[in-house]
């Protein structure tokens, strides 16, 4: 950093030579700037097979930093679990693998999935987007 | 934007620019846009449940804290020795084999 710019230091250091982990905002360090977020919920194919779904069509035109959280089924039961997880799963039955993960590119948010065991249930989907671009 | 509030660029981008949907990436700081605030974050060593009551689904990510050959490093699992799953009540921190000794480490946003 040059002698300009914004630094803001945790309660009880000094923000002039406090190290990175102590601070609270450093202007040469990009934040995330959230662009959007948005719920919707799919029914999915339960037979093994890979399966894609857009979630969103952003037309950013670059890879934005993204995040998407879903509902799943209990590996062992088939049964829905009514709870959240982010990033991608794969989950082991008897026997079976249900997979779950997100992605994205230039133009849209997708989620893809395979699933060989599960109650058909409908997983409800949340996912966010940032204006801040994957390197 | 008004002519109140903060901007910063990037190096090299001119603070004055109007922001658009595709320059956006290039502040540092734009006070239109909501960034993300950390509402709490630990380590656990065993199940826990994070009672944070939002009332909403709030954005949450969880590592294992390695030990042995990775020692000090934080692993993304896929469902192996812990689990981290949420509601708009709670987030749920699961740690799947009682025999595990290692920690795991949660961050909970305030962001929905």
């Amino acid at each position: 950093m040059g002698n300009y710019g914004i630094k803001i230091a945790e309660e009880g250091y000094d923000a002039k030579t406090a190290g990175l982990n102590n601070l609270v905002f450093h202007s040469e360090y990009p934040v995330l700037k959230i662009k959007e977020s948005g719920a919707t919920s799919i029914t999915p194919i339960i037979d093994g097979a890979l399966h894609t779904v857009t979630l969103h069509t952003h037309n950013l035109g670059y890879l934005p930093v993204f995040d998407c959280g879903f509902e799943y089924y209990n590996p062992t039961t088939s049964v829905k679990v009514s709870r959240y997880r982010y990033g991608s799963r794969m989950d082991q039955g008897a026997g079976t693998f249900n997979v779950y993960f997100s992605y994205v590119d230039s133009a849209k948010l997708y989620f893809r999935y395979s699933l060989a065991i599960g109650d058909g249930s409908a997983l409800g989907i949340k996912y966010i987007l940032y204006y801040d671009a994957l390197p | 934007m008004s002519d109140a509030g903060i901007k910063i660029s990037k190096f090299g981008i001119d603070v004055n620019i109007i922001p658009t949907e595709t320059n956006i990436k290039d502040f540092i700081v734009l006070d239109q846009k909501d960034s993300l605030l950390v509402y709490q974050s630990g380590v656990v060593d065993s199940t826990t449940t994070i009672n944070h009551n939002f009332g909403y689904l709030p954005l949450f990510d969880g590592a294992q804290i390695a030990s042995n050959g990775l020692s000090g490093r934080l692993i993304r699992t896929v469902g192996d020795d812990w689990d981290i799953s949420g509601d708009i009540n709670n987030v749920y921190i699961t740690k799947n084999y009682a025999g595990s000794a290692l920690k795991f480490f949660y961050i909970i946003f305030i962001n929905e």
